[in-house]
């Protein structure tokens, strides 16, 4: 079954996967777990390079130029096979454990405080 | 595609752990993006995401390519880090009903929504608000102001003209301003923390 995130051009892309367990939230951080690059395709090498460093799946697909429907796919496929892991405690939907970030009053307080200080 | 360097993705620090995120929402070119521009560390970026639903127009920041399938919609974001620790994302979505499924998606787990209004056009707001007010989303109403003649509405106006529940919070927002922009979404995030504790806020 399709997804119906991803249209029939990037199938390709994302290596004919199409059903995925997890969707990783937009702004949530992905970060790279194993570097090892020797059985990825280009697309996936270039994700694991950029995730040496925390960053959105909303942000991998702008700077890369890929959809965001085909970067969770390929997204969900490195999570599978243990390329890269997800940082964010809470912005998960299926695999979600603990209080989402924005529920934390730690984190909210912190994040009060920090745009406070930007403001001033 | 080849990556030669990560410094081109201008990356965050490797010690962020959380991420938070925060909607901008409004009518039509009532500057959700320019918002977004003014406290952005990064140039704001744009991501496509493809929608079943057909549709058409052009909204401000908003692309859409239909095709025989499927719609595409592009939607502006930029990021803040906080602290060592966490970066706050802000994204901009319109508030048309047709989007609904992007919408959802976005919104969940986010802190809440700012939803800018412009008093040449208290009309437009409405949907977005309705949005916000359904989704049950935590959030205030900044009133980005164009120009002296729309600087002369008090905010009990237009807090009257969009019927805004009381607790809602409403304050003026110049969304060029980041200094403005940093105190709106201060704002936004005290009232979560209200909302939270479970207290009557304001």
């Amino acid at each position: 079954m399709m997804d119906p995130d991803v249209p029939d051009g990037l199938y390709m892309v994302v290596g004919g996967r199409s059903g995925t367990t997890l969707r990783p939230d937009p702004f949530s951080l992905v970060i790279t777990e194993r570097a090892d690059t020797s059985e990825l395709s280009l697309e996936e090498a270039d994700i694991v390079r950029i995730c040496g460093r925390p960053i959105s799946p909303a942000e991998l697909g702008a700077r890369l130029n890929i959809p965001l429907g085909a970067v969770t796919i390929l997204l969900a496929d490195l999570l599978d096979r243990g390329h890269i892991t997800l940082r964010a405690a809470g912005a998960l939907g299926p695999l979600e454990t603990s209080v989402p970030p924005a529920d934390d009053r730690r984190l909210l307080e912190k994040l009060r405080v920090g745009l406070i200080n930007l403001s001033v | 595609m080849s990556v030669s360097s990560t410094s081109l993705y201008e990356p965050l620090a490797p010690s962020t752990t959380v991420s938070l995120k925060i909607l901008v929402t409004g009518g039509f070119g009532v500057g959700k993006t320019t918002l977004v521009s003014s406290i952005s560390e990064i140039t704001p970026l744009t991501t496509e995401a493809e929608m079943t639903q057909a549709g058409a127009g052009v909204d401000e920041g908003l692309e859409l390519r239909p095709d025989k399938t499927t719609t595409t919609v592009a939607f502006d974001f930029g990021r803040i880090s906080i602290d060592e620790e966490i970066v706050l994302y802000l994204f901009g979505a319109p508030g048309q009903e047709r989007f609904h499924a992007l919408w959802e998606r976005l919104c969940q787990g986010a802190v809440g929504a700012v939803v800018l209004v412009d008093t040449r056009d208290v009309e437009s707001s409405f949907a977005a608000l309705d949005r916000v007010e359904r989704a049950g989303l935590p959030h205030l109403v900044a009133h980005n102001p164009f120009g002296d003649e729309d600087r002369r509405w008090s905010l009990e106006e237009i807090r009257t003209s969009l019927d805004l529940d009381p607790g809602t919070p409403l304050l003026r927002c110049d969304a060029r301003d980041p200094a403005q922009v940093g105190t709106a979404l201060a704002e936004l995030v005290l009232h979560r923390q209200h909302m939270l504790e479970g207290t009557t806020v304001r």
